[in-house]
């Protein structure tokens, strides 16, 4: 068994650049150091496959919009 | 800071082994904003490719919100075409002993490293002690450009790596 251990550092943060278009990647993924272009295909991707609300199945949208329009009389006396 | 508005990058995050603590090489992703599922998501899909997994069964990943990560991670592995996961090998999840005293009562029982059989005695921390040295230099990187940054970080964690391989002998 390999054990290992994960975790983020939110310490190691980084300031947005003026011209991030000038800069001159020597390296990329040899290390470390994740391959770039790679990692950040796979986040647009992530992205796209986003799971659906859990409540999506229990109402539609405009169904719990209209009970919370709803005065409150209404919806304890029924 | 982290989170602040003039960031492009929020931080890093990695995988490191758990047992004498060198940081796993191709694991070290930038943390853009949230998104820290897909993150540890892809870290941990490199991690697999880099560690000489072949004739492994098992996998044990040491998470501080194991808890709540592991749910739906192979939806979210066999949905994404670029993170991949060996299909024989067995995932076990556990969590840090400083982090499962945090939890609830039943994170402890179900997550804690020392009740899985194999696990040996590790306590699932080393990455907060590897971060200590790192953020000694990591300042040092925040207004660099996005390259050089990686090339600091990069050069860092690995002699980070090399000291413990050459000094693993020493007793003290």
């Amino acid at each position: 068994m390999r054990s290992v251990v994960v975790d983020g550092n939110f310490k190691a943060d980084h300031v947005r650049q003026k011209r991030p278009e000038d800069d001159v990647w020597l390296t990329s993924g040899e290390g470390i150091y994740a391959e770039r272009t790679r990692y950040l295909e796979h986040l647009a991707l992530a992205k796209e496959t986003k799971e659906a609300s859990p409540y999506a199945h229990y109402a539609p949208a405009t169904l719990i919009a209209a009970v919370r329009r709803m005065p409150a009389i209404v919806l304890f006396e029924h | 800071m982290s989170g602040s508005k003039q960031n492009d990058v929020n931080g890093v995050a990695c995988h490191a082994c758990a047992r004498h603590g060198c940081y796993c090489p191709g694991s070290m992703v930038d943390i853009l904003e949230g998104e820290k599922q897909a993150v540890i998501d892809y870290s941990g899909s490199e991690t697999m490719k880099t560690i000489n997994m072949e004739q492994m069964r098992k996998f044990l990943a040491i998470y501080d919100i194991m808890c709540q990560y592991y749910k739906k991670r192979h939806l979210r592995f066999s949905n994404n075409p670029m993170i991949t996961m060996p299909p024989d090998i067995k995932y076990e999840k556990a969590i840090g002993q400083f982090h499962v005293h945090g939890h609830k009562d039943s994170c402890f029982f179900r997550f804690s490293s020392s009740f899985i059989p194999g696990a040996g005695q590790v306590d699932g921390e080393v990455l907060e002690t590897l971060w200590g040295a790192l953020n000694q230099i990591s300042w040092a990187a925040r207004t660099t450009t996005l390259a050089h940054r990686a090339e600091i970080l990069d050069d860092h964690t690995n002699d980070s790596n090399w000291k413990k391989l050459i000094n693993i002998g020493e007793y003290e």
